[in-house]
């Protein structure tokens, strides 16, 4: 078998020679299309603009967005850590708090809170 | 902020700085642009002064889009060849038929009287072909051969498939060769 030398397709020096002869856009054509843009520019002042896109694409970070982001995060964390020291602190802690939080009558009421006086636990009295 | 020629910004980076008042991006995407557009919509049109006329509808469409393009869905060429592919469907559709003697002359380039003459020559003769050819089949071969896209991007340009294109561009490539056999020799081209 003998080896043919590969053949150019005669159309690519048509295409090279209509590369190099398209036609270039006159400079008033140019500045006409700057023109537009300017003009474009300032109908729309005063919209609202945006920015470059650089949202993080991580797993995470869109868990983040999910959870509504940096803010919500950190109330998330203060109440965590709320619980955690609430569930850990001992029980004298809580009682004081808690008697912080209450009326002193109602601390009263429930020292002088006598059982026998209001239930009858003894046999057949029911 | 300026940009100079050894400057890498990306079209899109360009078009959300001019959505955000930097006239001088405008101008940067202008230049950047507007020879790309221009030069496809006159080998679809074949006539200089529409094609002058789609480029600049087809960069105030983009001045208009920019505050709302969606960033990382299409490359800005893309979509502005759509745009031009669009706009040359319309004007072609209302008149149907150019004339060969309408077509413009291609400005002269820094070659010769006479090969300056042949180049213009060869040129007009592959504009009168691709004139002749039906309307798809010119677009993707000027899209493949002479702004030299890739088959993908063609697709998403004309929204067909990748073998619509190879397709339409092979059959686009025989009827030109058919169309200009015979002219090679009058053209000055050799075989060697």
């Amino acid at each position: 078998m003998t080896d043919k030398p590969t053949q150019t397709d005669p159309l690519d020096q048509y295409f090279a020679d209509a590369r190099q002869n398209t036609p270039q856009p006159s400079t008033d054509l140019l500045a006409r299309i700057v023109e537009d843009a300017v003009s474009t520019q300032k109908s729309s002042e005063g919209e609202l603009r945006y920015t470059v896109d650089d949202t993080p694409r991580g797993v995470l970070a869109s868990l983040l967005r999910q959870l509504g982001g940096w803010p919500t995060l950190a109330g998330l964390s203060t109440a965590s850590v709320a619980g955690l020291w609430l569930g850990l602190s001992a029980p004298e802690l809580l009682v004081a708090a808690t008697q912080g939080v209450m009326q002193a009558d109602e601390a009263v009421y429930a020292i002088e809170f006598e059982v026998e006086s209001y239930f009858d636990f003894s046999e057949g009295a029911l | 902020m300026p940009f100079d020629a050894s400057t890498k910004v990306a079209d899109e980076t360009l078009l959300v700085l001019y959505a955000n008042g930097d006239a001088d991006a405008a101008r940067e995407l202008t230049l950047r642009l507007t020879p790309r557009i221009m030069g496809h919509a006159y080998r679809i049109l074949g006539n200089q002064a529409e094609a002058e006329d789609v480029a600049q509808e087809a960069m105030l469409r983009l001045w208009r889009v920019a505050r709302d393009w969606r960033q990382g869905e299409a490359q800005v060429t893309t979509w502005l060849y759509r745009v031009v592919a669009n706009l040359c469907t319309d004007r072609l559709r209302r008149s149907r038929s150019v004339a060969l003697d309408e077509i413009p002359e291609p400005e002269d380039g820094a070659s010769g009287p006479v090969d300056g003459m042949q180049e213009q020559a060869r040129s007009s003769a592959l504009q009168g072909a691709l004139n002749r050819l039906p309307e798809r089949q010119r677009q993707a071969v000027v899209l493949r051969h002479i702004e030299e896209l890739g088959n993908p991007e063609i697709a998403a340009i004309m929204g067909v498939s990748v073998e619509a294109v190879e397709s339409l561009v092979a059959r686009g490539k025989r009827a030109l060769t058919a169309d200009l056999q015979g002219r090679r020799e009058d053209l000055g081209y050799t075989d060697d």
